[in-house]
């Protein structure tokens, strides 16, 4: 998809798109009022989550904290899958609403969860998240009995000299950079090859030939017909190259009686 | 006898951007754009190669964002509008440059191309894209994919039923405008999350494509590495990515579009021309590009010279024979260890890269596929569907969730710059589903605003906004158009809940956001079960 063509800047008449009648009052929500914590996986590292959690539900977990509540801290507790098995805790600031998490476990599964951690160690949890796997990052060690690798076509595939022990064949394909991603060739280097310059200047010369007749007349520059107006004005631009230019405009009455005919000499040289 | 397969795969694809609203409007360019750089070129390819009797099997996705454009009457006519425009401004480009041989040759071949091919769009193809696709897959040159409904990002739904309607509406959409059932499925960004397959396979679907490391890091490990296709536990086939195919192509710094004799894509006049004589041809008044261009890249330079047709088709054929040669090679290195099967190499592109981005595109897609025909028999072109009529019997693994995005996961579509959109479509996929739970009823009105409030989900989840927002270029519309679609949604989900629907509102999104005339929400519903589908071959 193209997105070079404007800078950052809408079409049409306007520079905004227009919605719908009546809707311009409204905004995208800030929240939504339901308790929720979601986590989506970003690659085999990293997960991302948001949350969303509402001054009631603060209150009643609050209420249950009770003198202990401020002495406590808000943290996103990370478990590890199945058996909910405790790995970390970080801490977090509730107005946030996101995060990216370090988790650096590939193919593993997680769930997150989003609570006030006491000082005596009490973990009051607001919300739960979704469970959410990690990939695995790298080759499976995994054979498959009735299809048994074909190491030879890894170490083809990552472009290693025959012989090669099979480790490193694997080794070496997992370490093949991704970096022939698709879509970003509007965002590639060739983006940039165009005029990024700290200051520059680009100058271009064009002759344009104006004028007037009787409008049902014909008019010809060097021989071309040019087209005249409702009003027999006439405009011709030209690209100047570098030189000595004969430029006779001939215009013919429409009975073909009369011809006048003016011949500028242009010339031109650039420094 | 072919030692090996190439399997050509063009995924076609650009979001859904109509605006009645406006009198013109830039962003629609895209689409035009790529009709007369990218479509009819291809289209023109393939009506050659079918009457040279040349052998040609490539595969093709046509989402559906596309093909709804591609079939709107007042983008076809605006399209017909746009070309005019083109004709005007590279005949006055013509009369502009007389006095500069080399230039003016230029400006001859963009006033011919434009002419040609508004002859092509209406005289040949009489204005029906689509229809001519369709032709082609029916004589056989072409096999198409079906895909999601908006090019939704697919490992980034957390709602099975948000993630079911973008494959399960992209399906039917298909079925609907060419008349049979879809073998394969393009995965928006070839991203895949173990689970994906279930509903692929709900649909009938036989393959999709993943990017190379999606396969290789499939457990168990797969014994023939991408060159041939594993079944997912769903039983749908996954077919990788080739690396070294794709980077010839791909890749900015070493792939052929970088020659220095091939056009300069972003010397386009429209920027650099006198801003009064370009006026009457810009949209919004803003200098953009027009599509045409005189410079060649000539190397790591701002000072470029000028396009030389002859010799950038030169180097074309040239890369051509040199994608053959290096396939030939490869092929006969994984033949040789391969004793039980022949090899497939997959190589899946952009289309609007061959003669939007690549000018030269075509002309090398045309050249190798001739070549191919006439030079060899070493690599024969197939399509993965082709590939599975011959080897039905396959390895099953479990992929690897990946992406073709830079580095390979979700990040690009999961960054700082367009994280802010998820906790909207997350509510947005919950709050479709309670509406179809609850509301669905014999109700005219309200099943029309259901309707309507899935169209605004569905065009939300582009995956196009969120690369956009990414990328830095054109944010400001992505934005919009991101929160456009939540508030619209939004709006229509409190009028159905408390049962007082505008009815001049919803009319107004119906007729801008008019994509899937036919859908049914009901593929949202919590009760929803998939029919019965029986795979043939």
């Amino acid at each position: 998809m193209d997105t070079s063509q404007a800078k950052d800047g809408c079409g049409g008449e306007n520079s905004a798109v227009g919605i719908a009648k009546g809707v311009t009052e409204y905004e995208i929500p800030h929240g939504y009022g339901k308790d929720r914590i979601v986590a989506l996986v970003r690659d085999p590292l990293w997960l991302f989550t948001y949350w969303e959690v509402t001054d009631t539900l603060l209150a009643q977990r609050e209420s249950t904290a009770k003198e202990r509540w401020p002495q406590g801290k808000t943290v996103l507790r990370i478990y590890q899958e199945p058996n909910k098995q405790y790995l970390f805790d970080l801490p977090v600031d509730l107005r946030a609403r996101n995060w990216y998490v370090y988790v650096g476990r590939k193919d593993t599964s997680f769930r997150l969860a989003l609570g006030r951690l006491l000082d005596d160690g009490t973990f009051i949890a607001f919300v739960e998240s979704n469970l959410v796997t990690t990939p695995p990052g790298e080759v499976s060690e995994l054979e498959d009995e009735k299809w048994m690798t074909l190491e030879e076509l890894y170490r083809i595939y990552a472009g290693l000299p025959q012989g090669e022990s099979s480790p490193l064949v694997f080794r070496a394909v997992n370490k093949l950079e991704m970096e022939i991603s698709s879509p970003s060739y509007a965002a590639s280097p060739m983006a940039e090859r165009g005029l990024r310059k700290p200051f520059w200047l680009v100058a271009h010369t064009e002759l344009v030939i104006y004028g007037q007749t009787e409008p049902d007349a014909s008019v010809r520059i060097q021989g071309q017909p040019v087209t005249l107006q409702a009003d027999g004005s006439f405009t011709a631009r030209y690209v100047l190259p570098d030189g000595r230019l004969h430029l006779p405009i001939e215009a013919v009455s429409a009975d073909l009686q009369e011809m006048i005919s003016i011949t500028p000499i242009i010339t031109k040289t650039t420094q | 006898m072919e030692q090996g397969f190439l399997s050509i795969i063009l995924h076609t694809h650009l979001p859904f951007v109509r605006h009645p609203e406006h009198s013109s409007f830039l962003e629609e360019d895209w689409l035009f754009e790529a009709i007369t750089e990218s479509y009819i070129p291809l289209l023109n390819m393939l009506a050659s190669l079918k009457l040279d009797q040349v052998h040609c099997r490539i595969t093709m996705s046509l989402t559906p964002p596309l093909m709804s454009m591609l079939k709107d009457q007042l983008l076809m006519e605006r399209y017909l509008k746009h070309l005019d425009s083109l004709i005007w401004l590279s005949e006055k480009e013509v009369s502009r440059t007389r006095f500069e041989p080399h230039l003016n040759r230029l400006a001859l071949m963009y006033n011919q191309n434009f002419s040609a091919t508004r002859e092509d769009f209406l005289n040949k193809y009489h204005g029906d894209l689509i229809g001519a696709f369709r032709h082609f897959q029916e004589a056989g040159l072409i096999e198409i994919m079906a895909s999601a409904a908006t090019h939704g990002y697919l490992p980034l739904m957390i709602h099975p039923e948000a993630l079911r309607a973008q494959i399960q509406i992209g399906i039917d959409y298909y079925t609907h405008v060419f008349g049979i059932s879809p073998g394969g499925f393009w995965l928006p960004e070839c991203a895949y999350t173990p689970g994906v397959d279930e509903y692929l396979a709900d649909g009938g679907i036989r393959y999709f494509i993943m990017d190379s490391h999606g396969i290789l890091h499939s457990k168990p490990r797969p014994r023939y590495a991408v060159y041939a296709p594993v079944y997912c536990p769903s039983g749908v086939a996954a077919f990788g990515r080739d690396w070294e195919s794709s980077k010839q192509v791909w890749s900015a710094q070493e792939g052929y579009p970088g020659d220095w004799e091939y056009r300069e894509f972003y010397r386009d006049i429209g920027h650099e021309l006198d801003y009064e004589y370009l006026a009457p041809h810009l949209k919004g008044n803003i200098r953009h590009h027009t599509g045409i261009k005189y410079y060649r890249i000539t190397g790591k330079t701002s000072a470029k010279q000028l396009y030389d047709p002859a010799r950038a088709w030169e180097k074309a054929a040239i890369h051509a024979g040199n994608f053959m040669f290096n396939r030939q090679r490869q092929i006969e290195y994984i033949a040789g260890a391969m004793p039980d099967r022949k090899p497939i190499v997959v190589a899946p592109y952009d289309t609007e890269l061959f003669g939007h981005w690549w000018y030269e595109g075509p002309q090398w897609l045309d050249c190798l596929i001739r070549k191919l025909h006439y030079d060899q028999d070493q690599v024969r072109l197939i399509t993965p569907g082709d590939y599975l009529k011959m080897y039905p019997k396959n390895q099953v693994c479990t992929p690897s969730m990946s992406s073709w995005g830079y580095k390979g996961y979700n990040e690009v579509w999961l960054e700082g710059s367009n994280d802010w959109i998820y906790p909207h479509l997350h509510m947005m996929a919950e709050r479709m589903t309670q509406l179809v739970d609850n509301h669905w009823s014999g109700d005219n009105l309200v099943t029309e605003a259901i309707k309507q409030a899935a169209r605004e989900l569905v065009l939300a989840q582009s995956s196009d906004w969120a690369f956009i927002m990414k990328t830095g270029t054109m944010v400001s519309y992505a934005v919009k158009r991101t929160e456009d679609h939540i508030v619209q949604f939004n709006r229509l989900y409190e009028q159905i809940q408390r049962g007082d629907i505008d009815r001049e509102f919803l009319r107004d999104l119906q007729e801008r956001d008019n994509i899937f005339p036919d859908l049914d929400p009901w593929v949202y519903s919590s009760n929803y079960r998939p029919k019965e589908v029986t795979l043939s071959g």
